[in-house]
């Protein structure tokens, strides 16, 4: 594996995040075009890289209050079974199959930042002054 | 509040995240607009939600041997790094062309991998 350039993706992946930009959905096919690794491999190692991520972020959060714990419990319900089934199809289907999936969700997104007016942005606009 | 539509939305946010293994792309928007959640509590709840997904798919991909346990911790620790120095780097540049670059390398990136 090649060291520097694990090196290069992950900070670049750091810095979108940092931004409010997805880094996850980068990192998928940088592990991919840029160091050969099955799609099911990046998707799997993402997947596990974002989970003490997360958690830190979460805790942020929670600090500032800014959780709705009743809406969070009906979609944690359908989305924890979704996520068994969607990762056991991952699991099963043809690693260029998946990757061509992974592609057409790419051009979805890619299609939807370059239209929208997106929230996120807006959100950190307003924040510095805010408070 | 919209229980039904709650579980079908976490349905979806579950299969895209297991199946292509990102976070919660379409869930803060969908919160906004189809359950009415303010903006202020969309990102904290998102990731409220997103973490024990996440949890269940890694799961999966883990008894599958698709997790490189290796490769995850340099990710992690070059991930850190750049977060610190992205998120000092927010006020300094404009978002909306952050945007733009990255909705066309998304786009390039994407058709590499339709097509490769």
């Amino acid at each position: 594996m090649d060291t520097m350039i694990v090196v290069i993706i992950s900070i670049a992946m750091g810095f979108l995040l940092g931004l409010g930009v997805g880094g996850g959905k980068l990192l998928i096919p940088a592990l991919v075009l840029l160091l050969g690794i099955t799609q099911q491999i990046a998707q799997g190692t993402t997947l596990a890289v974002f989970l003490p991520i997360s958690l830190i972020a979460i805790i942020t959060h929670m600090r500032e209050k800014n959780m709705s714990y009743t809406h969070a419990l009906y979609l944690v319900i359908g989305s924890v079974v979704g996520a068994y089934l969607g990762a056991k199809i991952a699991s099963n289907i043809d690693t260029d199959h998946l990757r061509k999936i992974y592609g057409g969700f790419m051009l979805i997104i890619g299609a939807y930042e370059m239209v929208s007016k997106d929230p996120k942005t807006r959100l950190h606009y307003k924040k510095p002054k805010e408070a | 509040m919209k229980r039904g539509l709650s579980v079908v939305i976490g349905f979806i946010t579950g299969i895209v995240n297991g199946l292509l293994g990102v976070g919660g792309t379409i869930l803060v928007p969908a919160m906004i607009y189809f359950l009415d959640t303010d903006r202020r509590h969309s990102h904290g709840t998102a990731l409220l939600i997103i973490f024990p997904t996440s949890l269940v798919s890694t799961f999966v991909y883990y008894q599958n041997n698709n997790v490189d346990i290796n490769l995850a911790w340099k990710l992690a620790i070059g991930g850190i790094v750049g977060s610190y120095i992205g998120a000092k780097a927010l006020r300094k540049l404009k978002m909306t062309w952050v945007k733009r670059i990255f909705a066309i390398v998304m786009i390039a990136a994407g058709i590499r991998m339709v097509m490769g």
